[in-house]
């Protein structure tokens, strides 16, 4: 049997063509000039993204070490900022009121768009159609859907004139009004618009699901819940993991929904570290504690970025 | 008024501004402080305005600014509208990028302090000394202008609290405007009982109009020497005349006074509650004269009902009270921005604004509230063709301003994070989550903080003006 002829690979790879100095200048040339290329296509976007995104949060972490009303110059105040803010308990109702959102709008939503995916994945005729209509209110503007959503919350014309129309139960209501309904209603209209993208993203994961996997399982006298228990979701846990994770960190970060509809109120029922930072940032003038409230925001948001890949890390499959 | 300044605007000023400069020796002049130095300025006036209403915009552009631009040759004004809710934190951005327009606006008294201490607004005492603006200005109004003795900002609007009543119901029910506490509750009774509400009301659109509750319970309770007293720092927050005035505003929404119950307050929109009260379902609203600029819509033919209104002042509350009390008010301030090349010429659009007196009448028989400055004004400057309520309350007004019988409106005379925390944290009273004392006692600390600050704003004395 004759030996195969040596690959151009590896006769560059050779230690006798390694150590040909012409050779290394012209590797180190070619490998200047791959890079070069690399940094003229990757330059534009890395300047663009310094100056908006990483020249902006170093001003945040500094603003949040100083006392600044955001005209002037800012006061260097140290931690007083933070200081503040864990014994503020305007912050602490805030973050717990978006704990409360968080829990309700990643079970919530996550539900309904891995429930509505499920089922949808069973349709065939008129499919892509329904996609579309459950797709639809992602695309809307917040401030469209939640103006919609006040006017259906409204006492006096919307779910209240129900009341006035007979319908029982619904006699005075004023839902937006209400310190124990407030919260849970704005978190509705968030939810309402963001549980068509989970539907739509949870079914194209489950298409991507090996349908011999089903076949398997029916074979084997899985029932139609077994299947979902035990194929259907352990095939999208990755796609799940990520829409928890981006769940988590837009209630962390919610703020339009609350503004449009609640400006935080009534009585800071539904106050939020959103709504509290740009009170303390464009009402109070107290631009050093809201950066301050900012950075912990994208802290809680780093914290559960690194939770997730931590799990990637230690070969969990999301 | 307020005005705004795109990209598109900065190279229009600077091209403008190359036109100036190439007038050299006017600018010289201009910049030089003479006693008519805006005569030789050439010029564009940037200007930022959170005027909403089509026909209010066109008014401003064809009866103010026009006349301004044929009578000062050379200079122009470019007007920019903004979002009433953004311009003031945009103004903020604009000025500390150095991008503000020439007139800076500001929504009160309250947002001034801090732009002057930063060095943004320029000094207009000269301008106002030269222009003779204290003969024509109301002195409060003018005094709200001042940071530290220094007149940087101009308050550009009259307003007072008061309440709105649809007349046709109470003329049919024989209703009497309602004078006093006993009076008031009579009425809100027999309102009650015949299955309407008290006051239309509701903040779901705008929060912050819970201040006009403060403002009215305070001035009308408490009464004018006891708030002047706590506006200087003489008297606590926490005193037992200011804790009856919150005491009596929760009991009040307790009873669904505003709006049939404080759930509904909070829940209810502005168009909701203009219309409860044109079509008769509630029979008074409280609300300032701002709302002079669009009452009509909700009345009469525009609103397919044969109701009318009228406009009172609101009863006194306690013997400490006298009635009739208007609490002053002035919402909205324009300064000259200190990086202006054209102070002159914005000075001469300030006067333009306030120095003819009958014609600043007419504006503000126009349109109502949205050019209500805060002049001088008797009965005899305003046009005949001026709706006679209107002309009874801004007399009124300006009569109970140099009489004493006024009263204070927070977003006027409360410094600025003690404003902020009346209007954020009396809700609270309102659901009862919170106690009048302890409200109060957080109020005090704010205005405490305030006073270290120095940023309380001048506070007319009724007592002197009596």
């Amino acid at each position: 049997m004759t030996q195969p002829a040596p690959t151009l690979g590896e006769m560059r790879a050779s230690p006798a063509a390694q150590r040909s100095p012409a050779r290394v200048r012209r590797r180190r040339r070619a490998a200047w000039r791959r890079r070069g290329r690399a940094l003229l296509f990757v330059g534009p976007f890395l300047a663009v993204n310094l100056l908006v995104i990483a020249g902006p949060s170093v001003a945040t972490v500094f603003y949040s070490f100083t006392d600044w009303s955001g005209l002037g110059s800012p006061e260097w105040v140290g931690l007083d900022n933070y200081e503040q803010m864990v014994t503020s308990p305007d912050f602490w109702a805030a973050a717990a009121h978006n704990m409360i959102w968080t829990a309700i709008f990643v079970t919530v939503s996550i539900g309904l768009g891995l429930g509505g995916a499920l089922l949808l994945a069973q349709i065939t005729r008129g499919a892509i159609g329904l996609r579309l209509v459950y797709f639809v209110p992602y695309t809307v503007a917040s401030v469209v859907t939640a103006s919609v959503w006040q006017n259906i919350y409204d006492p006096t014309r919307g779910i209240g004139k129900l009341g006035d129309l007979g319908i029982p139960g619904l006699e005075d209501t004023a839902i937006l009004g209400t310190a124990s309904t407030a919260l849970p209603a704005v978190s509705v209209i968030n939810i309402w618009a963001f549980w068509g993208f989970v539907l739509v993203v949870c079914l194209a994961a489950l298409q991507g699901v090996d349908r011999s996997l089903y076949e398997a399982a029916r074979l084997e006298g899985a029932s139609r819940w077994q299947q979902v228990r035990y194929v259907s979701i352990p095939g999208i846990r990755p796609v799940l993991v990520f829409i928890v994770v981006i769940s988590v960190m837009f209630s962390v970060l919610v703020f339009d929904y609350v503004w449009i509809t609640t400006r935080g109120g009534p009585a800071g029922a539904t106050e939020v570290v959103g709504t509290l930072l740009y009170k303390e940032a464009f009402e109070r003038f107290e631009a050093g504690y809201a950066a301050a409230l900012g950075l912990s925001m994208t802290i809680v948001c780093g914290f559960v970025a690194l939770f997730y890949l931590l799990l990637r890390r230690r070969g969990w499959e999301v | 008024m307020n005005a705004s300044q795109t990209r598109r605007e900065l190279v229009q000023r600077a091209g403008a501004s190359a036109v100036a400069v190439s007038s050299l020796g006017a600018l010289l002049s201009a910049c030089g402080g003479d006693d008519e130095p805006d005569q030789q300025v050439e010029g564009m006036i940037a200007l930022w305005s959170d005027l909403s209403d089509a026909s209010t915009k066109t008014f401003f552009q064809k009866e103010i600014i026009a006349p301004f631009q044929r009578e000062n040759s050379g200079l122009q004004v470019k007007v920019s509208f903004r979002r009433a809710e953004d311009m003031q934190r945009q103004i903020r951005l604009a000025l500390q990028a150095r991008n503000a327009p020439d007139v800076i606006p500001t929504n009160g008294p309250a947002f001034v302090p801090d732009l002057a201490e930063a060095d943004f607004l320029a000094d207009l005492g000269p301008y106002a000394d030269n222009r003779k603006w204290e003969a024509v200005m109301l002195p409060w109004a003018l005094d709200l202008g001042r940071v530290n003795d220094t007149l940087v900002a101009l308050p550009t609007q009259l307003e007072t609290l008061g309440i709105y009543i649809n007349r046709t119901l109470f003329d049919k029910q024989g209703w009497k405007v309602p004078t006093n506490r006993a009076e008031l509750e009579q009425i809100a009774k027999e309102v009650v009982d015949a299955g309407m509400l008290p006051f239309a009301a509701g903040s779901a659109n705008f929060r912050q109009q819970i201040e006009w509750y403060t403002s009215i319970f305070f001035s009308s309770t408490a009464g004018p020497t006891l708030m002047y007293d706590v506006l200087t720092g003489e008297q606590p927050w926490t005193s037992p005349g200011m804790v009856e005035a919150i005491s009596l505003m929760q009991e009040y929404f307790r009873r669904g006074y505003f709006g049939g119950s404080v759930e509904k307050f909070f829940a209810t929109g502005e168009d909701a509650v203009n219309a409860q009260l044109g079509n008769g379902e509630a029979a008074m609203q409280l609300s300032g004269t701002w709302h002079f600029e669009n009452i009509d819509q909700f009345f009469g033919q525009a609103a397919n009902n044969d109701n009318d209104w009228d406009f009172a002042a609101f009863p006194s509350l306690s013997s400490d009270a006298p009635y009739p009390i208007f609490p002053l008010g002035t919402g909205a301030t324009l300064s000259i921005n200190e990086g202006s090349k054209l102070k002159d010429g914005a000075a001469a659009f300030l006067g333009h604004l306030i120095e003819d007196k009958a014609r600043t009448a007419r504006w503000l028989a126009a349109r109502g509230g949205a050019f209500s400055f805060p002049l001088r004004f008797t009965a005899d400057d305003f046009p005949e063709s001026m709706d006679p309520r209107q002309r009874t309350a801004y007399v009124s007004l300006v009569e109970a301003s140099e009489q004493g019988n006024f009263g204070y409106t927070n977003w006027s005379f409360s410094p600025p994070k003690t404003a902020v925390y009346i209007y954020e944290k009396v809700e609270q009273v309102v659901t009862g989550d919170s106690s009048p004392e302890d409200f109060l006692e957080g109020v005090e600390q704010t205005f405490q903080e305030d006073l270290d600050d120095g940023f309380t704003p001048r506070v007319p004395n009724p007592a002197a003006s009596a």
